[in-house]
């Protein structure tokens, strides 16, 4: 098996809109998928992001603050899984809750390993 | 009684942190920065939403809410450069962080005062009720609005109406004081009492969410229990009362979400749990010497509840009861709901004669015509009945009371 990594973006508005209860079932959503991952042996690790950070370049000398992108282009989450192939990788991704938010999307890398 | 109320607490574990949350930060920071405490808040729970979507939540995921809201707040109060005048005020409380996640006491304590400011005499009764949905049930504007079927930008407006009084008007936040805790109890329990009929009124387009705000009247009410004070006949009474009525929820509609009366409602679907409670407090209630309007309430729901088939309701009994309920609150309301009563025993035409009185108070509501027209279908007058029925379906007030008068309307077809 493969590694791949899910890079979450967008949702955030979607979630700051919705009121306790339905804040707990959105959640509650995103259980019940990540356990049907681990379920299969396929779900490895992951955790959301915080939304500050530092951006270092220059070779270190230039420091700057935040990702202080627009709220759909920030990664708001990761999440590190096994699968066969890319393809299945992509389709495994189609249940993650973050699809309900217009502006959310989730980008499906291969992690490189020799 | 703990299993009782604790049998669903995962269930609406947020909205009842937000509670929570909001009473025990507002009685730290004061009601002037309600709005502040409400964003931390929600803050919080974001967060909380985002982390526990990724791994299990904390064993005592209340305590770990408590501080992530609690820096919000300072986070907000450095930004607005309060800092200066909370910091103090925070230094010295800042021992009851430990003790804020060890006692559910002090947050039973909290929530009560919240609840008697929320229906502080300041404010009107649509204010309090409005307030106790938005922050002692933890619902958005927006299930406000739904719950009480109104639009969501008034509803919006009116919360913020409510809570521009809330801050000025309601001082610090306190379980009231011995001389006056009778008539600051009268109003909570109005309010539990309004927030329950709303919930209860026959007027299912939100099914679920008009349950949920009976759920959330009981709760309050069992939360008033905690308090010596508090726990008087009426409040046990209308603890009764809202358990009786609610152990028929799951009879009240069918297949399709159509409203069922108490006539064809399937009695086997009652809460047989909710009806145990419900004698229990009755009995608690009778205790205490005087005899209460909750309690003649309580008890005429346990006439409807308890009986095994519609026809064999103990008629007699409830128009005692409803006699005795007219004397001490002689409402048009009250009136009418004796009618109904009156008509199953000295039948339709008497009934009609009884309704007379409150035409003029009750005549542009579809249940008083609804009411009139069932009362000349039994006299076979179709006319009237058809009359009336049409004057209901224009005067409804949505459209699941409108299809079920509608539906009425139609069996009357060819005759």
């Amino acid at each position: 098996m493969t590694k791949y990594l899910y890079l979450f973006r967008g949702g955030d508005k979607h979630m700051s809109e919705m009121s306790p209860e339905e804040q707990q079932k959105h959640m509650g959503e995103w259980t019940t998928w990540m356990q049907g991952l681990a379920e299969k042996g396929q779900l490895i690790d992951g955790l959301p992001l915080h939304g500050a950070g530092k951006q270092v370049s220059g070779g270190g000398s230039v420091i700057t603050d935040g990702p202080f992108a627009e709220g759909a282009e920030v990664v708001g989450g990761y999440l590190m899984v096994k699968a066969e192939t890319l393809d299945e990788a992509t389709e495994m991704s189609k249940g993650c809750p973050i699809l309900q938010a217009d502006d959310g999307h989730i980008e499906v890398r291969e992690i490189m390993n020799m | 009684m703990d299993n009782f109320v604790a049998h669903n607490t995962l269930d609406h574990l947020f909205r009842h942190e937000y509670s929570k949350l909001v009473a025990m930060l507002t009685n730290r920071y004061g009601v002037a920065l309600l709005d502040l405490v409400e964003d931390a808040v929600q803050e919080a729970l974001l967060k909380a939403s985002k982390v526990w979507s990724y791994q299990p939540m904390p064993d005592r995921p209340g305590a770990w809410l408590y501080r992530v809201a609690n820096n919000q707040m300072i986070d907000f109060l450095r930004r607005e450069k309060k800092s200066v005048d909370y910091e103090t005020n925070y230094a010295d409380k800042g021992a009851d962080e430990k003790e804020f996640e060890l006692q559910e006491d002090v947050i039973k304590d909290e929530m009560l005062k919240m609840i008697f400011a929320c229906c502080h005499p300041s404010l009107k009764a649509q204010e309090q009720l409005m307030l106790s949905l938005k922050l002692l049930c933890g619902l958005s504007v927006r299930e406000i609005a739904r719950a009480l079927l109104k639009s969501e930008e008034g509803t919006k407006k009116a919360i913020q109406r409510a809570k521009q009084k809330f801050k000025t008007e309601v001082g610090d936040l306190q379980v009231p004081r011995e001389e006056e805790i009778g008539d600051r109890l009268n109003a909570v329990l109005q309010v539990i009492y309004l927030l329950f009929n709303e919930g209860y009124k026959a007027t299912s387009g939100e099914k679920l969410m008009k349950q949920e705000l009976c759920e959330e009247a009981i709760r309050l009410a069992f939360l008033m229990l905690n308090e010596g004070e508090c726990n008087t006949n009426e409040l046990n009474a209308l603890i009764s009362m809202m358990l009786f009525k609610a152990a028929r929820f799951p009879a009240r509609t069918d297949a399709n979400g159509g409203l069922l009366t108490l006539e064809f409602q399937d009695r086997s679907l009652y809460r047989q749990d909710y009806i145990e409670w419900a004698w229990h407090f009755l009995k608690r209630s009778s205790d205490f010497e005087n005899t209460t309007l909750y309690q003649l309430e309580a008890a005429i729901s346990s006439y409807y509840t308890s009986a095994a088939s519609f026809e064999d309701t103990n008629w007699k009994q409830i128009l005692r009861l409803y006699d005795a309920l007219v004397l001490h609150k002689p409402s048009p309301v009250v009136k009418m709901s004796r009618v109904v009563v009156l008509s199953k025993l000295e039948g339709p035409a008497k009934a009609l004669e009884c309704m007379e009185e409150i035409e003029q108070d009750m005549k542009g509501l579809q249940s008083f015509q609804a009411l009139k027209a069932d009362l000349y279908v039994q006299l076979e007058n179709w006319n009237k009945a058809r009359y009336h029925l049409s004057i209901a379906i224009r005067e409804a007030e949505n459209q699941t009371e409108r299809r079920f008068l509608e539906a009425k309307l139609d069996q009357l077809h060819g005759k």
